[in-house]
């Protein structure tokens, strides 16, 4: 990847890319998170995709983007760490697969950005009062719609009590309590704030001249703003784990109970046993050749599914699986007893190769994602890092069994949720 | 075995195609990207559920298909396929649809082992009384995931309304009732009727040629004769099952799943691909974000962004899908009808036409962005009769006539599904 820095906290890593059919960029508007700042972003992200100046609505952007060749624009927000980010993202189609010659996307793609993000619809100095409301309703519907899938919802519940006074608890999507509070000027201001405070990180997949992209993104970036970036949080907090593990049993009228075990790891990414972490999550829940798939699915037909998936960023680990209610004791001996497993050393040779593999597997394929890997670049640089993915594979591949046993003995249990439901008869056991 | 070479050069893309020894129909598409993929693939699906096999009539229980996919990981010396990918670093998986059951893998290394592995468990059942047991447990499992999950539910309740006789409205992986029924007899009958290399396709893409592939189909694959077999589906009527399915759930708001019944099946290879590549720019036309629906209901608060519409259509079924959240799923229900009366009335927007379907040229091409897109693509191509590469030229072919005439033809039967809160 090439690195240009275009302005004092705005950063280009573009990465020549031939074998897509489309360009690909993503600009970060990189925040700390803060409770204040939630609401505010979603329904930025929002507000901003429903109108500018030169297409004042839905139709009319989209009336556009149709005719520059179904040219993919999203805008959305997401956390990583204690960090809140919104990003805006496009691909397009590159130009020698148009069928007129003389048209250039990269350019109009670039005109696009320019003019949804710094050339907003505005009445009387604020955003328009009538878009506004549309997208606080959006904003609360898809607030209140966690409880619809129940996975995704224990996930956050068991979160918010792992993460108990901490920042990361914050929901990044906002709360409804705030959303009353914004008003098309507040709403503004916020938004001149964050153009010219943002950290902004842009990543480029694709085919363009690096420096003319630069000097691009620097006209845009600079000459519709007056810039003066904040410093924002560069360590990453694990957090304690409490004195005694919190369970907390919710009840719902759900077919199926859902277990999430939530643990503190203690590791960040920036530390050194991080890739033994990662080795050992692998080897405990991250694919089916793990310990919990291959023991609590397939040999104690307990679950359809039993995952471990770490938050690297955050230091934590969480367990989620499906199962009866009545079998909850069970169900979390038996993930508990995979754990102690590891932790007491037994992983067989075989274990522990799979699990390299298959993660090595996972890095190596991320450049066939435009999304996934602008992403993790962007993770990356907030880190303070420059490394690259094959050198996260060779840290992998040098990583030992000993290492990786040591790293899981600092993985601690500090909340257990469970979301009970009514088990109805089982006609199969 | 002798390849073919097909090509599109408009597009830059190509795949070598050849018959093997066994019977196999094998596609290779040599791309330069990270991830190399591989389906193997059977034209059996859930609503192959009742046929004549050499002679003798089988009706499955509900969910056989899918029952059988999740059994073919398990191997005659006790080994969990999971357990060979795990010596190659494969991220492996399977899946079972409406018509056809995939088995596939991604990698980045090691893609002819895995390839070996991947050809060697589906064509190497094993079935005993004790793993369906316990089988039945996991899937009971998911079928419970899938009670819970509201998506699925509105899903599956549109299917049920639409649908009279065809199989296609009942769910993939059955009950947990139907699925206590299923014995090592029941999956032989289906193994042995629909997993016969003549009934199969392997796709591969990536960084693989067609010589290497066919080494690892000589060295595994085995001719057997195929049986007869014949498939029997249902006449279907033209007039939906229930205009209303109606179902409570805990979800925060109603939820709404609009189906439009596509009367013209069945129907395959170009001409199915046509009528498919019309339905994608006509759906477009009248209900995408450049749509004047689309606005309306937004300003009117009766749809959010969680609204979104598909076209869905194979050999022996059909349907458009209109779903999304809203207080008042009745009154969306009303509007998307009476737009589409409005479009037969005052005919549709030409300029509009054009610029879709300029559009759907470039969606197409993001296809083959993704080793993975490609190959399951594909395999759901080859069994409808069609071919990924022809995509962009039957799209180019379709006129502002064929979408008038299709607006006319099949937007008549309509049924909605939807899902209040407790």
């Amino acid at each position: 990847m090439q690195k240009i820095s275009i302005s004092d906290g705005i950063n280009l890593g573009y990465i020549n890319e031939t074998k897509f059919k489309t360009n690909f960029f993503k600009v970060c508007f990189c925040i700390d998170l803060e409770r204040e700042y939630t609401t505010n972003l979603s329904l930025l992200s929002g507000v901003l995709m429903r109108a500018s100046k030169n297409y004042p609505g839905i139709s009319e952007i989209n009336n556009r983007l149709d005719y520059l060749y179904d040219m993919n624009v999203s805008c959305g927000t997401y956390k990583r760490g204690e960090r809140l980010f919104l990003s805006y993202e496009c691909d397009f189609l590159k130009n020698e697969f148009l069928p007129d010659a003389s048209e250039n996307l990269l350019s109009e793609a670039l005109g696009m950005f320019g003019e949804l993000i710094f050339n907003p619809y505005l009445v009387d100095g604020g955003f328009d009062k009538k878009i506004l409301d549309s997208e606080k309703t959006d904003l609360a519907n898809s607030i209140k719609s966690l409880i619809n899938y129940k996975n995704a919802y224990v996930k956050e519940k068991c979160i918010e009590t792992l993460c108990e006074g901490e920042k990361f608890s914050i929901s990044e999507q906002g709360s409804l309590e705030d959303i009353e509070k914004i008003d098309e000027k507040s709403l503004y201001d916020f938004y001149k704030w964050l153009v010219n405070s943002a950290r902004i990180e842009i990543v480029f997949i694709g085919e363009a001249d690096a420096e003319k992209l630069a000097e691009d993104f620097r006209k845009i970036l600079c000459e519709n703003t007056q810039r003066a970036p904040v410093e924002i949080c560069d360590t990453f907090i694990t957090g304690q784990t409490k004195k005694e593990v919190c369970h907390k049993t919710e009840k719902m009228e759900v077919n199926q109970g859902k277990l999430a075990l939530g643990f503190k790891t203690g590791v960040s990414v920036t530390d050194e046993d991080c890739t033994a972490m990662s080795l050992f999550a692998e080897i405990f829940g991250g694919s089916p050749m793990s310990k919990l798939f291959m023991n609590v699915r397939e040999k104690l037909s307990l679950c359809y599914y039993c995952r471990a998936s770490l938050d690297s960023y955050k230091g934590i680990m969480l367990v989620l699986s499906g199962i009866q209610s009545k079998n909850k004791d069970k169900s979390f001996e038996a993930i508990m007893k995979e754990l102690s497993d590891i932790q007491s050393g037994i992983v067989s040779k075989d274990e522990f190769e799979a699990a390299k593999l298959s993660l090595i597997n996972s890095y190596k394929t991320l450049d066939d994602s435009p999304a996934a890997l602008s992403a993790w670049y962007v993770s990356r640089a907030m880190c303070g890092s420059n490394l690259e993915v094959h050198e996260v594979v060779e840290k992998i591949q040098g990583t030992t069994l000993k290492e990786v046993v040591e790293v899981s003995k600092k993985v601690k249990l500090d909340t257990v949720y469970f979301l009970e439901g009514d088990d109805r008869e089982e006609a199969a056991e | 075995m002798a390849f073919t070479l097909k090509e599109n050069k408009s597009i830059g893309e190509k795949y070598y195609y050849s018959k093997h020894k066994s019977g196999l129909s094998v596609y290779v598409f040599p791309k330069e990207m990270g991830t190399s993929y591989a389906a193997f693939a059977t034209k059996f699906g859930s609503v192959d559920c009742k046929f004549k096999t050499n002679g003798k009539d089988v009706t499955l229980p509900d969910g056989v298909a899918h029952f059988l996919e999740h059994k073919m990981f398990e191997n005659s010396d006790g080994r969990d396929t999971f357990e060979l990918y795990a010596k190659t670093g494969a991220s492996a998986n399977a899946y079972t649809s409406n018509n056809r059951t995939v088995y596939l893998f991604s990698a980045a290394d090691n893609i002819y082992e895995s390839l070996e592995i991947l050809l060697g468990f589906v064509t190497d059942p094993y079935f005993s009384k004790e793993t369906i047991a316990k089988e039945q447990g996991i899937i009971g499992q998911e079928i419970r995931m899938y009670d819970d999950n509201p998506d699925w539910q509105l899903y599956s309740g549109m299917l049920e309304g639409m649908f009279v006789n065809n199989p296609v409205r009942i769910d993939i992986a059955g009950t947990v009732e139907s699925i206590a029924e299923i014995t090592p007899e029941t999956l032989f009958d289906a193994y042995n009727t629909f997993y016969n290399l003549d009934n199969m396709v392997l796709v591969v893409s990536g960084r693989v040629t067609p010589e290497d592939v066919e080494k690892v189909c000589d060295k595994i694959l085995e001719y057997t004769p195929a049986p007869e077999k014949q498939r029997i589906y249902p006449d279907e009527p033209k007039k939906v099952n229930k205009e209303f399915v109606t179902r409570k759930m805990p979800v925060s708001m109603p939820m709404f799943s609009v189906g439009i019944k596509d009367n013209s099946c069945p129907m395959t290879g170009m001409e199915l691909g046509k009528k498919r590549a019309a339905y994608g720019i006509l759906m477009d036309m009248m209900f995408s974000k450049s749509a004047p629906f689309y606005t309306r209901l937004m300003d009117d608060g009766l749809i959010d962004s969680g609204f979104s519409f598909s076209y869905e259509g194979h050999e022996t079924f059909g349907y458009a899908e209109l779903s999304g959240n809203s207080d008042e799923p009745r009154r969306v229900y009303e509007e998307i009808k009476k737009e589409i009366e409005f479009y037969k009335q005052k005919g549709l927007d030409r300029d509009a036409f054009e610029r879709i379907k300029r559009a759907n040229f470039a969606h197409l091409l993001r296809m083959f962005n993704s080793t993975d897109d490609i190959a399951n693509e594909m395999v759901s191509a080859i069994f409808d009769g069609l071919d990924i590469l022809d995509y962009p030229e039957i799209c180019a072919s379709v006129t502002f006539d064929d979408v008038t005439e299709l607006l006319h033809n099949n937007f008549s039967e309509f049924t909605l599904s939807e899902i209040y809160p407790l």
